[in-house]
């Protein structure tokens, strides 16, 4: 009696799931994973961005070969690696932050809603702001080292040594906010009785955020390294919008400039879907060796 | 007794001057912004920074309305993040309760398709999406970017986190009152999901606000344009206008500002019980 009652709720389940999945799936389909299908094909095709999708010849691998020993190819890739220099600063900043903020300083909402400011603004107003305070000559941030002493400062959006620290600072700044609220969501999680037992065994401030609040905001931690390496290997509109070509020596360019340009400027569309590919197989990749890693340290 | 009060006393001075310090950096560049943008051109960069200027020239926020359709810009990007974001939270919440209350054949695969979505970036495939949508004859149309946003696989992931915490009795009895499942999902999971609800709506309405690569790709008339694509316009057409330049980037955080403030009292709670605990 009772199997029969849940296989005949499991019926009703199956389908009432259906209704409710499909159309958000069939969305998923067409707008997601056709096109991903697509971009497979189209990277073994000479696609000019004109023609069309079916026309476009066959050629196998060219495009990759012609990819793999392209030198800005890989410059590209360099640099949009380089920049994730800035998740672990900013992962670090934001930890030491939301420990402190979290401490009962009565006004955490209050800064809570500062940090978060410039994570809702829009990058192409935080852009032309720091453009204008890295600017070499008259730049709020120059004229203040030259005020403190410093006789020589960088030139940060002329010199290829500096322009990529313009864009970490950059996204370090604008981004903090979001892992400090995620880090406060975490740490609010984690119950008071861990601190009492460990305060009766004598551990002090550094030890405890060490050994319980570091430990148990792991998730939090391995969540933000996923998402932001996964939005790190996007890098577009930063460099694009602080230095209008590519910086000096190529040293801001990424790969996604790489592939939008090939794409839309070149009208190489299957040289581009290599790009796409490559890119997608290497963020995909990081993503399920980080999930591997991280299912296998928990156990 | 004395010293350990002294040190906590230190301690805390010390927490309220590395707070204070980054909230000045924060804060910084939106002062310098504000302020700019009530400047005469030329006095932008004087230095010290004048950080209140002695005569506001509050003309610069009339004349950026006139100098470029700001108006137009301002128009399409409120009907699309309205619009993205109320489809998106509506179709992420949808699947979301499929996935995490009801049991269908195939589910486990479909929400791996969701999962190896989400660690798939978007300009990966942007480009045959273009493509379909222009032949679909929607190259500059608001409907392409409304499709290609309206669904999303963090929206799902998010949302069923947020939904697997809802106890299944609550959806038992509701289905023993008789309650159909989308009166279950309307009555039990939408009221009970505020905190996910208010996360999502957020994220998106400040996604799709802000986004600069979608409308660039596809909206190339002027009358399409958003906001972000505008303030582009705006600062290569008048480079050396800096203080309409900064006008213009205050006139266009204002609206997203509000949407966060208002919606910001859930905000940690829906992160901490959606996104944290992954």
């Amino acid at each position: 009696m009772r199997a029969k009652k849940t296989s005949s709720i499991k019926k009703v389940d199956a389908f009432w799931g259906y209704t409710f999945i499909i159309i958000p799936f069939v969305g998923l389909i067409l707008f997601s994973i056709i096109p991903l299908i697509m971009t497979i094909y189209a990277s073994l095709t000479a696609w000019p961005l004109g023609q069309s999708f079916f026309d476009a010849k066959f050629i196998g691998l060219k495009n990759y070969k012609e990819l793999f020993h392209a030198d800005l190819f890989w410059k590209s890739l360099g640099n949009t690696f380089f920049y994730m220099i800035g998740i672990p600063i900013g992962l670090f900043l934001s930890l030491i932050f939301a420990n402190l903020m979290n401490r009962g300083t009565g006004y955490e909402n209050t800064f809570r809603v500062i940090f978060y400011v410039p994570v809702v603004t829009s990058i192409v107003a935080v852009s032309f702001v720091f453009q204008r305070l890295f600017m070499s000559d008259g730049g709020v941030i120059n004229t203040f080292l030259q005020n403190i002493g410093v006789t020589n400062p960088p030139n940060w959006l002329g010199h290829p040594q500096y322009t990529k620290w313009v864009i970490i600072i950059m996204s370090v700044w604008k981004g903090l906010g979001s892992s400090i609220i995620l880090y406060i969501a975490g740490m609010q999680g984690i119950s008071n009785s861990y601190y009492e037992a460990a305060t009766i065994d004598g551990a002090t401030g550094l030890k405890m955020f060490r050994y319980i609040t570091l430990p148990l905001l792991k998730p939090v931690t391995f969540y933000l390294i996923v998402t932001s390496v996964i939005g790190g290997a996007q890098m577009y509109v930063e460099p694009r919008l602080i230095f209008a070509a590519n910086g000096p020596a190529n040293s801001t360019f990424t790969t996604v400039i790489y592939l939008y340009d090939y794409t839309f400027s070149n009208s190489r569309a299957g040289y581009g879907s290599a790009i796409a590919v490559v890119l997608g197989v290497i963020v995909f990749g990081l993503t399920a060796l980080q999930l591997y890693v991280n299912r296998r340290t928990s156990k | 007794m004395n010293l350990n009060q002294k040190m906590k006393t230190g301690y805390k001075v010390l927490i309220y001057f590395l707070l204070l310090l980054v909230t000045l950096m924060t804060i910084y560049p939106f002062a310098w912004m504000i302020s700019s943008s009530l400047k005469e051109n030329k006095d932008v960069f004087n230095f010290p920074i004048e950080w209140i200027p002695g005569t506001p020239r509050w003309k610069n926020y009339v004349e950026i309305w006139q100098k470029i359709p700001l108006g137009i810009f301002m128009k399409n990007t409120v009907k699309l993040s309205v619009i993205v974001t109320f489809l998106q939270v509506l179709t992420s919440s949808f699947a979301a309760y499929a996935f995490a209350k009801l049991d269908f054949k195939g589910k486990n695969i479909l929400f791996m398709c969701y999962i190896a979505t989400i660690a798939i970036p978007w300009q990966a495939y942007m480009v045959p999406q273009f493509i379909m949508m222009s032949s679909m004859g929607l190259n500059n149309t608001h409907l392409a970017i409304i499709c290609l946003q309206a669904f999303s696989a963090f929206g799902v992931f998010m949302m069923r986190q947020f939904y697997m915490k809802i106890p299944d009795e609550l959806c038992e009895a509701a289905r023993i009152d008789g309650l159909s499942e989308y009166g279950i999902w309307l009555r039990i999971m939408v009221p009970n999901s505020m905190p996910a609800i208010t996360t999502l709506i957020i994220f998106t309405f400040v996604t799709t606000w802000n986004d600069f690569l979608g409308p660039q790709i596809y909206l190339t008339e002027t009358r399409l344009k958003t906001i972000q694509i505008g303030l582009r316009m705006f600062s290569t057409q008048y480079t050396s206008d800096y203080a309409l330049i900064m006008a213009a980037s205050v006139a266009t955080l204002i609206p997203v500002l509000i949407v966060f403030l208002s919606l910001q009292k859930y905000f940690v709670q829906g992160m901490m019980s959606s996104a944290v605990k992954g």
